[in-house]
């Protein structure tokens, strides 16, 4: 009997995996170790806390502290979104309150793991500009 | 008419392939279907398919279970229904409406609507050859192309659909090993178009799935399969800026069966999948385990 040969599926399998590559770096967000980012257009420079020992699926609180880069004027938070681009997630917290030069951001859900984005939109002497934390949710 | 009654049986068992992990529920039903021999000319599909999830792959593909009161289940009815217009091409469109409920952090998320709509051609485009001749095609290859249309409500904390138009185009190659065993594998690379479903302009990354299937015939009317899959999403871009390790990839096994009275335009099958808890593999995914039912009728 002729031997078959697999070559077809041994290509074919090839091919396929060849894409499939490491994420990028992001990080895990636990308390003891705080992000830090400079916004888009360099206005402002932020440090993002989580509340708890760290972020975790379904609710987070965090503290957001905004500090302007080179204004004398303090930033102010005008919004937060968080969304998970490849499932089509998209989430808001429930409050958010200030206090002294920073921001709670209270209740805001991250429906599973994976890799979240936090946007932050803020605005600073007249000026608008934006914040992102990526955030690996365990 | 040459019959081939393995194509129809082994490529109902293809049908019940990779979906992606039903994380949301926002996957993609598997392009590479076909759901009709070559001697019919039309056929519908029923399927019930549970999907629950045991935990959650992280961007580093690092596994973690749900929590002892969280939960993530979804419930979908498909129906696919398909016509042969030409003995080698099948086109085939699929509907479903669905239900998932989850227990997240305290917090009770459910939601419920019809899924996205698929659009398919399958172009059965060589036939393997038998062993005995020198020459021929070493397999059996059909070509494939599929259109989501994004028709799924969006809901935000529960998303059932991908949000965005998708064009995929495949490749299913088959074999056969023994008298009674083939291995097939299939490859499908798909593009999505720019959306805003979030609220901001999203270009989600393009998808890569593959599967190899291996098919038994145990008795001339059942066929037990098992089966492996990964499937790779791109990165995405939101706002114009791509988003590094926003990716997914997931891979899944599993087994199935398939029940199909050579003198009956009857057929029916049920398959299992399930997304190791192995950490490594999978990134920004559910696990998730899927029993899927199927009732097919064609002539």
């Amino acid at each position: 009997m002729q031997r078959r040969s697999l070559a077809p599926f041994t290509l074919l399998a090839l091919l396929s995996t060849a894409c499939v590559t490491e994420p990028g770096a992001s990080a895990v967000l636990v308390h003891a170790h705080p992000m830090e980012r400079v916004s888009d257009r360099g206005l402002v420079q932020a440090t993002l806390e989580v509340s708890g020992a760290g972020v975790t699926t379904g609710e987070n609180d965090f503290v957001l502290t905004l500090t302007a880069s080179s204004s004398s004027e303090d930033p102010s938070l005008d919004d937060v979104v968080a969304t998970m681009p490849a499932h089509t997630h998209r989430a808001e917290p429930s409050v958010v309150e200030r206090a002294a030069g920073s921001y709670r951001i209270v209740a805001l859900p991250f429906a599973m793991s994976g890799l979240w984005e936090l946007r932050c939109d803020v605005e600073v002497g007249g000026a608008t500009d934006s914040l992102v934390f990526d955030i690996d949710v365990p | 008419m040459k019959e081939r009654p393995w194509a129809a049986t082994v490529a109902a068992v293809l049908a019940l392939a990779p979906r992606p992990s039903q994380a949301c529920s926002c996957g993609v039903p598997g392009l590479d279907s076909a759901l009709t021999r070559r001697s019919e000319t039309w056929g519908v599909r029923l399927g019930e398919r549970a999907d629950v999830t045991s935990g959650g792959f992280n961007a580093h593909g690092t596994y973690r279970p749900l929590g002892a009161h969280e939960r993530d289940t979804t419930f979908d009815l498909t129906a696919l229904a398909a016509i042969r217009a030409v003995e080698r091409l099948e086109l085939s469109s699929e509907v479903g409406y669905g239900r998932s409920s989850a227990v997240m952090g305290g917090r009770a998320l459910t939601s419920s609507g019809l899924d996205d709509v698929v659009l398919r051609g399958r172009l059965e485009a060589l036939d393997e050859a038998p062993a005995w001749l020198e020459h021929g095609s070493p397999v059996d290859l059909a070509l494939t192309m599929g259109v989501l249309v994004p028709m799924a409500p969006f809901d935000p904390e529960r998303p059932r659909g991908l949000g965005a138009w998708e064009v995929g185009a495949g490749v299913v190659a088959s074999r056969s090993l023994s008298a009674r065993t083939r291995l097939a594998l299939s490859s499908e690379a798909a593009l999505r178009l720019p959306d805003r479903s979030l609220g901001e302009q999203r270009a989600l990354g393009p998808r890569v799935s593959t599967q190899l299937t291996l098919s038994h015939l145990v008795l001339p009317t059942w066929i037990a399969s098992a089966f492996s899959s990964l499937r790779w999403d791109g990165d995405s871009a939101i706002g114009g800026h791509s988003r590094p390790g926003s990716g997914m990839r997931v891979w899944q096994v599993g087994v199935g069966t398939t029940f199909n009275p050579n003198a009956s335009a009857w057929r029916t099958s049920v398959a299992v999948r399930h997304a190791p808890q192995l950490s490594g593999i999978s990134v920004n995914a559910l696990a998730t385990s899927t029993l899927e039912l199927t009732l097919t009728y064609a002539r």
